[in-house]
C-alpha cells in the first residue's frame, strides 16, 4: 500500500529525515518510535501527504504521490478521503461550531443525504461516549474530548489508512485506555507515533524506530525490539537513574 | 553596543537615501556580503522575497509608461533597484547581529509587549503550519463555504492558545516580580 | 502596503520619523497606565492577532492581491492611541523580522496605518455605536481608505520633492494621479475583509473576555 524509497527531507537546511525506505501493506498496525526531535511528525506529514520529499519517491497504491499528484483534483479528493490524519494537537484539526458538526464536517463533503450524515454521526458520538457534547463548542472541551472528537471525525468516512501523531501526549490514564480500545476494534491500517515504549505493545504489532539523527534504526515486530536492550539504548529510549527496589538503591537502564 | 550598532546603521541608511550614486549602493553591499559571507545565499533570497514584488511593479509600470511617452531611463530603473536591495540588505544584516529587544530595552513595558507579542507571533506561527495542514488533509471538496469556517477557525484557535499564553506569561512575570500589581 | 525601503525621500522619512517619535512617546506613557497583569495577556494577543492579520492575503479582481491591515480589534477594544504604539510594534517586528516593509517606511505606515487608521475607525466606530456591527465594517472600510489615500499622497508627493536637479524623480517616479487610484481602489476590498475579520475577531475576544475589562469606551 505504501512505499518509501530513499526518502530524505531537510528543513532550513537541517535534516530531519535522511534515507528512509521502508513498505507498509495493508492492514498493518506500524508503530512509529523515536525520541522527540527525530522526525516522527514528518514521516506521517509526508506520508499524509501534506509536505514532499526533498529527495526519494512515496508511493501510495501505486500511485507517486508529489505535487503534480495534487494537481489532479479527482486524484486529490481520492487521497484525501483514503488518508485520515489525526494531529498531535487536537485543536488544530476542530473548526466546527458543535461537536455534531466537526464530525458531520466531512461526511457533508461527499454527500448531501442529511439523514444518513446523521446516522453515522450518531453512530461515532455513541461509540465514543461523546453524546453528552453533541451541540458544545469543541475548543473548550477537555484534551481528551477534543482528541476523541478530532478522531471520530476522521473515522466517520472510513478511510483506508489512519496517520496518528502522538495521540496519547496530553490525555489523562482513562482517555488513553478508551483510544487503545477504540484501535484495537478498527480494521484499518494505521501508522501511530510515540515515544512511550510502555504504550507502544498496545499498539501495534510492528515497529518502525527512528534514530536521533533521523534514519531508520529499526524496522521489524515491537516485542523483538523491546527486548533489545542495546537498540533502545541507542535510541534514547530508555534511560538510566537512581532507584529504589525495596530497601536498596541502584540504577540501570530501564523504561517506565 | 546595541545602541552603536544601531545608530552606525540609521546613519548608513540616511547616507544611502542621499546620496544616489549607484558605485556607493555596489560598494555598500559587496562590503556587507563580503562581511557575512556564509549567510550570503540565506539572506539574499530573503531580502529578493521581501522585495520582489513591489519593485517588479514598479520597474515594469514605469518601463511601460516611459516607453510610450518618452524613451526609458534604464539609470533610474538601476539606480532605485540597487538602492533597494543594498537599504534592504543592510537592514538585514544589521538585525542579523543586534539584539533588538536589548536595543529597545529603555522601556520596561514596551519590552515586555513586545517580547511577549513576538513570542505569540513565533508560537502562532509554528501551530499555523499544522493549521494549514489540518485543514487541507480534511478538504474533499474545495468551497467557499469552507473557507468562512477555517478562518473563524484560525481565529478562534490563535485567541484560545494566544490569552491562554500570555496570561501564564504574565503570571510568571508576576512571580518574579516583573509586573507589580 | 508593503512598500520596501529607497522609494521615500529622507526629506519625508526623517521628520515622519520625529512627529511618529512624539506620538509614540505619548502613547507609551498612556501603555503604562493601562497594562497590568490582567490587560497584558489581551493586548498581546490582539496585538499578535493584527500581525497575523497583515500577512492576511486578501484577492483583488484583476489578479492581485493586497494585505489586510489589522487595526480594528486593537482601536475598538484598547482605543486608538494605544492601537496606534501596538500597530507601530507590529509595524516594526514586520519589517525587521518578517522582511515585510522598511525600516524608512515605518513611520510613514506607522502614521497612516496606525494614526490615521486607529483615530478614524475608533471615531466612526463610536459614532454609529448604536449599530455595533455595521459599525465595525463601516468603520474598518474607511479607515482602511483612509490609510491608503494617505500612503498614496505620500508616495504620490515623491516625484515634486525628491528629485535631482534637472527636475527627474530620485525615490518613487508616481505623482498622485496614478498612485490614488492604484492604492484606493484595492483597498476598498481590503477595508471590507477587515471588517468582517474584525467582526469575527471582536465576538471571540469577548467570549474569552467574560469579565469585561476590555472595552475602548471605558
Amino acid at each position: 500500500m505504501i512505499e518509501l524509497k530513499n526518502v530524505s527531507y531537510a528543513y532550513n537546511e537541517k535534516p530531519v529525515l535522511v534515507d528512509i525506505s521502508c513498505s507498509i501493506s495493508k492492514g498493518e498496525r506500524i508503530v512509529l518510535l523515536g525520541v522527540n526531535g527525530c522526525g516522527k511528525s514528518t514521516l506521517l506529514k509526508i506520508i499524509g501527504g501534506l509536505i514532499f520529499p526533498d529527495k526519494g519517491t512515496y508511493t501510495f497504491k501505486d500511485r507517486v504521490i508529489d505535487r503534480s499528484f495534487f494537481k489532479n483534483e479527482e486524484y486529490r479528493r481520492s487521497f484525501r478521503r483514503s488518508v485520515g490524519v489525526l494531529f498531535q494537537s487536537p485543536d488544530v484539526m476542530l473548526f466546527n461550531p458543535t461537536v455534531y458538526d466537526e464530525i458531520a464536517f466531512s461526511l457533508r463533503q461527499i454527500s448531501e443525504n442529511e439523514l444518513l450524515i446523521k446516522e453515522k454521526v450518531e453512530h461515532w458520538i455513541d461509540l465514543l461516549n461523546i453524546k453528552k457534547y453533541e451541540r458544545s463548542f469543541p475548543l473548550e472541551l477537555s484534551g481528551g474530548e477534543k482528541q476523541k472528537v478530532a478522531l471520530a471525525s476522521i473515522l466517520v468516512i472510513e478511510p483506508e489508512l489512519l496517520l496518528l501523531d502522538e495521540p496519547m501526549a496530553n490525555l489523562d490514564p482513562r482517555s488513553q485506555g478508551e483510544i487503545i480500545d477504540l484501535l484495537y476494534d478498527l480494521n484499518i491500517t494505521t501508522i501511530i507515533s510515540t515515544h512511550n515504549l510502555s504504550l507502544a505493545p498496545e499498539l501495534g504489532e510492528r515497529t518502525i524506530l527512528l534514530s536521533e539523527d533521523h534514519r531508520i534504526l529499526f524496522d521489524g515486530g515491537i516485542n523483538e525490539l523491546l527486548n533489545n536492550e542495546e537498540i533502545l539504548i541507542n535510541a534514547n529510549l530508555v534511560h538510566k537513574h537512581r532507584h529504589r527496589h525495596k530497601e536498596t538503591y541502584h540504577s540501570h537502564y530501564h523504561r517506565h | 553596543m546595541q545602541i552603536i550598532r544601531l545608530v552606525i546603521y540609521a546613519l548608513l541608511i540616511i547616507l544611502l537615501t542621499t546620496i544616489h550614486s549607484k558605485s556607493l549602493y555596489l560598494g555598500v553591499f559587496s562590503i556587507l556580503v563580503l562581511l557575512d559571507i556564509r549567510f550570503f545565499i540565506k539572506k539574499i533570497r530573503f531580502v529578493l522575497a521581501s522585495i520582489l514584488v513591489f519593485n517588479l511593479i514598479v520597474t515594469i509600470s514605469y518601463a511601460v509608461m516611459t516607453f510610450f511617452t518618452s524613451s526609458v531611463d534604464w539609470e533610474y530603473i538601476v539606480l532605485i533597484n540597487l538602492r533597494v536591495l543594498t537599504i534592504t540588505y543592510t537592514t538585514f544584516y544589521f538585525i542579523g547581529h543586534t539584539n533588538l529587544f536589548e536595543a529597545l530595552s529603555f522601556s520596561k513595558t514596551l519590552s515586555f509587549l513586545l517580547t511577549i507579542t513576538y513570542s505569540q507571533i513565533i508560537n502562532f506561527m509554528k501551530v499555523m503550519t499544522d493549521i494549514r495542514d489540518a485543514q487541507i488533509s480534511r478538504q474533499i471538496l474545495r468551497s467557499r463555504k469552507n473557507y468562512r469556517i477555517f478562518s473563524s477557525h484560525i481565529v478562534a484557535l490563535f485567541f484560545t492558545k494566544s490569552i491562554y499564553n500570555a496570561k501564564e506569561t504574565s503570571c510568571a512575570m508576576r512571580a518574579r516580580g516583573v509586573i507589580d500589581d | 502596503m508593503h512598500i520596501p525601503d529607497g522609494f521615500i525621500s529622507p526629506k519625508v522619512y526623517i521628520p515622519a520619523y520625529a512627529i511618529s517619535a512624539g506620538l509614540w512617546a505619548y502613547s507609551a506613557t498612556r501603555l503604562k497606565k493601562a497594562l497590568s497583569s490582567e490587560t497584558l495577556p489581551f493586548l498581546s494577543a490582539t496585538t499578535a492577532f493584527s500581525f497575523v492579520l497583515m500577512m492576511v492575503v486578501v484577492p483583488i479582481p484583476g489578479g492581485t492581491t493586497a494585505h489586510a491591515l489589522g487595526i480594528g480589534p486593537l482601536s475598538i477594544l484598547f482605543g486608538p492611541s494605544m492601537s496606534f504604539l501596538c500597530i507601530s510594534l507590529v509595524l516594526l517586528l514586520q519589517a525587521l523580522f518578517f522582511g515585510n516593509g522598511g525600516i524608512t517606511t515605518l513611520p510613514i505606515n506607522a502614521l497612516a496605518i496606525g494614526f490615521v487608521g486607529s483615530y478614524s475607525l475608533y471615531y466612526t466606530y463610536r459614532l454609529l455605536i448604536r449599530y455595533e456591527k455595521i459599525a465595525i465594517v463601516i468603520s474598518s472600510i474607511l479607515s482602511v481608505l483612509l490609510a491608503a489615500v494617505v500612503l498614496a499622497i505620500i508616495l504620490g508627493i515623491q516625484p515634486i520633492i525628491g528629485v535631482d536637479e534637472s527636475g527627474k524623480p530620485l525615490f518613487f517616479p508616481f505623482g498622485i494621479s496614478v498612485t490614488i487610484p492604484a492604492m484606493v481602489i484595492p483597498h476598498i476590498f481590503v477595508g471590507v475583509a477587515e471588517g468582517v475579520l474584525t467582526l469575527i475577531a471582536i465576538s471571540v475576544i469577548r467570549r474569552f473576555d467574560r469579565s469585561r475589562i476590555l472595552n475602548a469606551n471605558n
